[in-house]
């Protein structure tokens, strides 16, 4: 019988710091499964990340899925396993478990202009979706595509070093902010929510996909709707304790949902019927 | 007999504080437990008032649900070792005196659904209140009441009864959630940084739980027995307490629970205390 | 006297040969200090038969409390090995009924519960009927015969005369064990199904079609919860309750994965690593515990994950009691 708990054997081939602060320290590590199985996963799907004697913990794909080579995952600074995660180097092994979780519907989408609004931490696991909506093969199924980043400060973006090959693809355009104004900043200040009713974006063939702090996603959601974008039209992806990544741990459970099967992407109108519970 | 003259005087009390809004809610026994248990009743209506209980089947310390309700005026029905465990809060500064109205309750013990008197409430020499803002006496009671623990009743030594009675727990912490000693708002146990749990709920995690608890609650157990009458598992947690508690008393001759201005023993230190413990003392026993 | 049945002799005879085979686990019904345990026995004379419930259910057979699932050493990881054989005896029929929402919820779906369904597929479930309801007993509300569980391998039912018991056999594995033995290699299983609860018993559930968002504030779960102290003993022992975490402890050169018992009562059990707790205070997780029992699973996997057995009423130190709170929202509801 498969043995969904049962993790893979995996090595780090390359570690990127991607912010360095007090409050930001966010490290993505280049996985391959030690024997060079690939990791055959979708936009929006998850896994189980272990470091033996410390724990395991779930964490997003951050890489593009067309990519077979290797796949990322981007981890902050915030805890026992993550703090252990860190300290790890280029050539040591893990183990991996996955993929798990649902996926960005990416063919009912197609057709239509995409908007990518991130908050922080929140671009991580929509690269996946924006790498490979921006490829090449995959470009011509969606009409234009929007994205509007945000960090607290100049510092704070994450694949900082790829937008200038985001904005260089055709019929796409790459916003960032930051919180508040620095010197030598040329690009917007301010809040997501507040920014969106000034982006004169057209609303009427678009889905809008949403990941960043709770808050950011609500007041987002709420300038959205203002604008007239249907509720339909939003996706999100939720985070949650995921111990078991198959559905039976009990943790994710958010009404008649398990977020670890059932998500962890979610409609925003599947999401107004489920309690707040996240 | 007594009980039900006290029955009349406790909701007298509670329905006029009520009335008066002297307090917000009066925290009281009402029925609905299993075999004849009376359960804890929340009354915030002078007419709620009238379905509090008083017999020999209430069973539960309330002043774990005073501290839950510390920001408001709130009147408790207390038998003695609940005053115990709201004086104890008081001198821990964790409950304002002026936030509690103390219905002090003479008891002469609580029994099980046998009618057998429960083993704690045998060994109980504090009968009366120590401490109250009103108090509802029982002219029958025999008159007991001392502050000195009559037989400390330890197990000192015996590892055996020791391993045995925790290995029935299945460290569900239920003896923890009921005490009015346990109010750290993270408990030692379920601490990641630094973890002092064992991963496994083995020997060793009930040892390192059941130990560290009784350390903790050194000087300030006010013998309720809470923590033995919840437990699912039957495990004799109070010889454990009680050892800890027998060893304060009889270092530094103080008990909890019976002045709000006493400062805790074990968070006090005085040049003149008693030397003894893991340095190698000479003078205890 | 018909061949279904056997003496209490004969039955005594069977469960010394249990308690004593070395391949053999079995777990019954023991006196432990005050409290009826559910422990493994090696001492047959010591089980109780009787209408007591033991304050523990039989899932501690089918998911321990504390379950080695793999060991991390030198590089490579090992699944823990099994080959224990277990009978389970002396359950009561709404154990058994909760095995079966355990059964559903592990084993059903796109992934399935390996180290349950080891478990599950090398044991004996020998349920006996119970001649009365304990005080905090609703298994009636919830729809069982408190005298017969089909998810059981063998059922046992008290002859009138008290000598000795109808056997049924449920399953395979149930007839499987009776041949072993020579004193019931003859037996022949009566044949018995579930009778419905008298009319007039209201059943206690919920409607599927209710919104899960609906039930959030149809009651005051604040007052409904407020004397609840939020232990999280009534997870432990409930039957169908299987929410679980995995620790991982290190040892010289390896670290071995375990899976344990977790509660949904337990603040730490939804805290995010950056602080947020999704059901931060008692109200939110004892009405996860109600509703995730009475709903989301009833939605899920088609039963209702709480079979009346009345354990966490009898043993809730405060004297919650989930039966009155679901009759409640019954109530409310239209």
């Amino acid at each position: 019988m498969n043995n969904p708990y049962l993790p893979v054997k995996t090595e780090i081939i390359d570690i990127v710091q991607e912010t360095f602060s007090d409050e930001l320290d966010v490290k993505t590590f280049k996985l391959r499964a030690a024997d060079g199985t690939p990791m055959v996963f979708l936009p929006g799907q998850f896994v189980e990340f272990s470091v033996p004697g410390i724990g395991e913990c779930p964490f997003g794909f951050a890489s593009s899925p067309l990519e077979k080579g290797y796949y990322e995952i981007t981890v902050k600074r915030t805890g026992k396993v993550t703090d252990m995660i860190h300290s790890l180097r280029i050539g040591d092994f893990v183990w991996i478990r996955g993929p798990f979780g649902n996926t960005f519907p990416l063919e009912g989408m197609e057709g239509s202009d995409l908007f990518f609004v991130a908050g922080g931490l929140g671009l991580a696991p929509l690269r996946p979706f924006i790498l490979y909506a921006l490829d090449g093969q995959n470009r011509s199924k969606y009409g234009k595509i929007n994205m509007l980043l945000a960090a607290r400060t100049s510092k704070d973006h994450i694949f900082a070093y790829e937008y200038g090959e985001w904005k260089a693809t055709a019929d796409t355009a790459v916003d960032l902010t930051i919180d508040n104004p620095e010197p030598g900043w040329n690009e917007k200040v301010g809040f997501p929510h507040n920014l969106v009713k000034e982006m004169k974006l057209d609303f009427s063939n678009m889905y809008a996909i949403l990941c960043g702090p709770p808050v950011m996603i609500k007041a987002v959601q709420a300038s959205l709707t203002e604008l007239g974008l249907p509720i339909e039209r939003l996706y999100t992806t939720l985070e949650m304790r995921m111990t078991c990544g198959v559905g039976k741990c009990g943790k994710c459970n958010i009404g008649k949902q398990y977020v670890c099967v059932d998500g962890p992407v979610f409609g925003m109108a599947e999401l107004a019927k489920m309690p707040t519970e996240y | 007999m007594s009980f039900d003259a006290q029955r009349g005087k406790i909701k007298e009390i509670c329905k006029d504080l009520l009335e008066k809004g002297t307090v917000d809610t009066v925290i009281g026994y009402a029925e609905g437990g299993i075999d004849g248990a009376r359960i804890p009743c929340m009354c915030g209506k002078p007419e709620e008032a009238d379905a509090l209980c008083w017999d020999q089947r209430c069973v539960a310390n309330l002043c774990t649900y005073a501290y839950d309700k510390r920001d408001k005026k709130t009147g408790v029905v207390a038998k003695p070792c609940d005053v115990r465990g709201i004086v104890n809060y008081i001198a821990e500064n964790q409950l304002n005196r002026e936030n509690v109205y103390i219905i002090g309750v003479d008891c002469e013990g609580m029994a099980g659904s046998d009618g057998e008197k429960l083993p704690w409430c045998a060994e109980c020499s504090v009968k009366t209140p120590p401490v109250y803002d009103v108090r509802v006496e029982n002219p029958d009671l025999p008159d007991k009441s001392s502050t000195k623990i009559e037989e400390p009743g330890g197990m000192t030594g015996d590892f055996g009864k020791f391993q045995k009675e925790i290995g029935k727990c299945i460290l569900c912490y239920s003896c923890r959630q009921a005490c009015c000693g346990c109010y750290c708002p993270v408990c030692f146990m379920d601490r990641g940084v630094p973890n002092w749990q064992p991963a496994e709920p083995g020997q060793s995690a009930k040892m390192m739980y059941h130990l560290g608890r009784a350390a903790h609650l050194a000087g300030r157990c006010v013998e309720c027995g809470a923590c033995e009458r919840v437990c699912a598992s039957g495990v004799d947690v109070r010889y454990l307490i009680r050892e800890a508690t027998g060893f304060v008393e009889d270092m530094y001759g103080f008990r909890a629970g019976f002045d709000t201005e006493a400062d805790p023993v074990m968070a006090s230190y005085d040049a003149n205390d008693r030397e003894i413990g893991f340095l190698g003392g000479d003078d205890h026993e | 006297m018909s061949s279904s049945f056997i003496s209490k002799e004969t039955l005594n005879k069977i469960l010394k040969r249990l308690a004593a085979a070395e391949d053999v686990l079995l777990l019954a019904p023991v006196w432990n200090g005050k409290v009826l345990d559910f422990v493994t026995v090696t001492d047959a004379e010591k089980i109780v038969i009787s209408d007591d419930i033991p304050y523990k259910s039989p899932k501690e057979a089918f998911m321990p409390q504390t379950e080695n699932l793999m060991t991390f050493l030198e590089g490579d990881v090992l699944e823990s090995e099994y080959d224990k054989k277990t009978v389970v005896f002396g359950a009561k029929p709404c154990d058994a009924e909760a095995l079966r929402v355990l059964h559903a919820v592990l084993t059903d779906g796109k992934f399935q519960d390996p180290f349950f369904m080891r478990r599950f597929e090398s044991s004996v479930l020998i349920a006996v009927g119970c001649a009365n309801e304990k005080p905090g007993c609703f298994c009636a509300e919830r729809g069982f015969d408190r005298t017969f569980s089909d998810f059981s391998d063998i059922m046992l039912h008290e002859d009138e005369g008290g000598s000795g018991y109808t056997v049924t056999c449920l399953s395979d594995k149930g007839r499987g064990l009776l041949s072993g033995f020579d004193e019931t290699k003859g037996i022949e299983a009566a044949e018995r199904t579930a009778e419905t609860p008298a009319a007039g018993i209201k059943k206690l559930e919920l409607d599927k079609n209710i919104e899960d968002r609906e039930l959030f504030d149809i009651i005051d779960w604040e007052k409904a919860t407020e004397i609840c102290q939020g232990c999280g003993m009534c997870t432990f022992i409930c039957p169908s309750c299987h929410c679980f975490d995995f620790k991982d402890v290190s040892g010289f050169n390896e670290t071995k994965r375990y899976r344990c018992w977790d509660s949904c009562m337990y603040p730490q059990f939804t805290l995010h690593a950056s602080g947020h707790n999704p059901r931060a205070s008692v109200k939110e997780r004892f009405r996860q515990r109600v509703l995730h029992k009475y709903l989301y699973i009833n939605k899920i996997f088609g039963y209702t994950a709480c079979t009346g057995c009345g354990r966490c009423i009898r043993s809730c130190p405060a004297g919650m009691n989930i039966k009155k709170v679901v009759e409640s929202i019954m109530e409310v509801l239209p």
